[in-house]
């Protein structure tokens, strides 16, 4: 029984040690010192020798720990991935402040490491297939600390990345403004540059390493610095950099409107070729639609015959569309989008005449998305 | 009992070397170790050629050629001779890499105890039954010389690994 656990002891040391060289995908620690020895066995006429092992310089003093390991050191593997997690372009919309492009800086080296980071504007180099044609304002760089999930502005404060493990990722921030003055389909866009610098000192931020050790001859003995890293979106093969670039583009409602009229009635003709003679009647047409990228809610349409009402040229036909009923809208997200008759008193629906404001006919909470469009009919009797 | 038998003997064996290394018992055979990396250097031609340069800049993934160079410093003919060398720590063998002239080649995968021809290799799978080992399985190689080494004669045996 004793033998049996004995012999389980030591399976499980096997594994241990089978598998822990497994958990480095980056590749072993650098300063790792990695030893050698080779052993000879032989016969000398017929008997068995003591056995021989290997020195760097050559050993024949026969027995066990009179060679000498051969070995080097592991250097150091400077090598940092960036990478945007954006799949699009991240839509904006003008005057918004906070927008985040979002980014994830692996350590693909073998030590740990500080990383610098510095937003460039990304201009002629730009993803998704756009054209760079503004510049965001306030652009600041933050690291997500991982207490919640994207970006939080009183959480995810840090300007570099500190003690950067072999293998491990942080998710990096550019947060930026978009002026008001953008219009649909403009574009920012910018490259998240990672500089790799000292580790070693939790809280501080080390020294950018701008130059490694590829010009300084080679020396087992010491653990020497070996940019590994590729060339990314703005920097250059083994320059200790790396980058990704990610954009804003524009997205808003382009609202444009027209008005249109049509008579409809006149007391001689009726509705046959009708004439716009004293006591006709004229039906207006308002047509909103939405030539932009985003849907405009909220949309207010207000028309005044407060003038024409005056002068005693227009009156306001209370009818049109049913008793009581002078306006009809036809929106999208109104009646399942068909024609719906409003009535001209206040606050039962979407319209009212001369109640919001006088002798004005006014239709609220229209929702017109992109490519989408909205009218608002009324009629008028000619004095 | 088996078991505990082997404890003993191998107790036995270690005070056997700890006592002959004490008398520092010069050996017949000359063993040197080298780790070297392959660099393009350009020759006298300007011709690109390959070149084994010390193992000085070594990074995860960089290759390691492992030499093992023996020479007889006795007088008398050594039979029977078996050289050993453990893939070291933090090291895979690289498949197909190991070199040695007038030597038979067969490779370890249960840390030197048994050694066979890398035809025929098997460790136990994640399944628990035998599958064929790979490169990556191999702890270590051993050289066994066809021919005795006579006094003053040398050689060199090789194999490559690369850094985890």
């Amino acid at each position: 029984m004793h033998n049996g656990k004995f012999f389980m002891g030591i399976m499980s040391a096997v594994l241990i040690l089978g598998l822990a060289p497994g958990a480095w995908a980056a590749g072993t620690p650098s300063g790792t010192s990695v030893a050698n020895k080779a052993t000879v066995n032989y016969d000398v006429g017929g008997i068995g020798q003591t056995l021989i092992e290997s020195s760097p310089t050559g050993n024949s003093t026969a027995g066990l720990g009179n060679g000498t390991n051969t070995t080097f050191l592991v250097d150091t593997k400077l090598n940092l991935t960036v990478t945007t997690t954006d799949v699009a372009a991240v839509s904006v919309v003008p005057g918004s402040t906070n927008q985040v492009l979002t980014f994830t800086v692996t350590n693909t080296g073998n030590a740990i490491q500080d990383v610098s980071l510095s937003a460039l504007d990304a201009a002629g180099h730009e993803p998704f297939g756009l054209t760079d044609n503004f510049n965001a304002s306030n652009v600041r760089i933050f690291v997500e600390s991982g207490a919640t999930p994207g970006y939080q502005a009183g959480e995810d404060t840090a300007t570099y990345i500190d003690e950067l493990a072999a293998d491990a990722t942080k998710t990096v921030y550019i947060v930026s403004d978009i002026p008001l003055a953008q219009v649909n389909n403009d574009a920012a866009a910018y490259d998240l540059v990672a500089q790799v610098a000292a580790g070693g000192g939790v809280g501080v931020h080390g020294a950018d390493i701008t130059t490694d050790d590829s010009l300084v001859a080679d020396n087992p003995a010491t653990v020497q610095r070996v940019f590994a890293d590729a060339a990314g979106s703005n920097d250059a093969l083994h320059d200790g950099k790396h980058s990704s670039a990610s954009a804003y583009k524009v997205v808003t409602a382009h609202l444009s409107i027209t008005k249109t009229s049509a008579v409809i009635w006149d007391p001689v003709n009726n509705a046959v070729n009708p004439k716009a003679i004293p006591g006709a009647r004229v039906e207006y047409t308002i047509s909103v639609s939405n030539t932009g990228n985003a849907s405009a809610t909220n949309v207010a349409v207000a028309d005044s015959i407060a003038t024409e009402v005056g002068n005693g040229t227009l009156a306001f036909y209370a009818n049109g569309y049913g008793a009581g009923q002078g306006i009809e809208v036809t929106a999208p997200n109104i009646n399942g989008g068909a024609a719906k008759a409003l009535t001209n008193v206040g606050s039962d629906d979407e319209g009212d005449f001369g109640v919001t404001t006088a002798n004005t006919v006014t239709v609220t909470g229209i929702t017109v998305a992109a490519g989408q469009s909205a009218t608002v009919k009324f009629v008028v009797t000619v004095q | 009992m088996k078991a505990r038998l082997s404890v003993v003997l191998s107790v036995v064996f270690l005070a056997l070397w700890a006592g002959l290394a004490f008398a520092e018992q010069k050996g017949s055979i000359e063993l040197t170790a080298v780790a070297e990396k392959e660099a393009v250097v350009t020759d006298a031609h300007g011709k690109a050629v390959k070149k084994l340069v010390p193992a000085g800049k070594v990074l995860p993934g960089d290759e390691i050629v492992y030499s093992v160079l023996y020479k007889h410093v006795g007088d008398k003919p050594a039979e029977n001779v078996v050289i050993d060398n453990p893939i070291p720590e933090h090291m895979v063998y690289v498949d197909g890499s190991a070199e040695g002239r007038d030597a038979a080649i067969t490779f370890s995968v249960d840390g030197g105890k048994t050694y066979r021809p890398a035809k025929g290799l098997t460790v136990k799978g994640p399944d628990g039954k035998p599958r064929p080992a790979t490169a990556a399985d191999y702890t270590g190689v051993r050289w066994t010389l066809k021919k005795p080494l006579k006094p003053r004669e040398s050689g060199r045996v090789s194999f490559r690994a690369r850094l985890k």
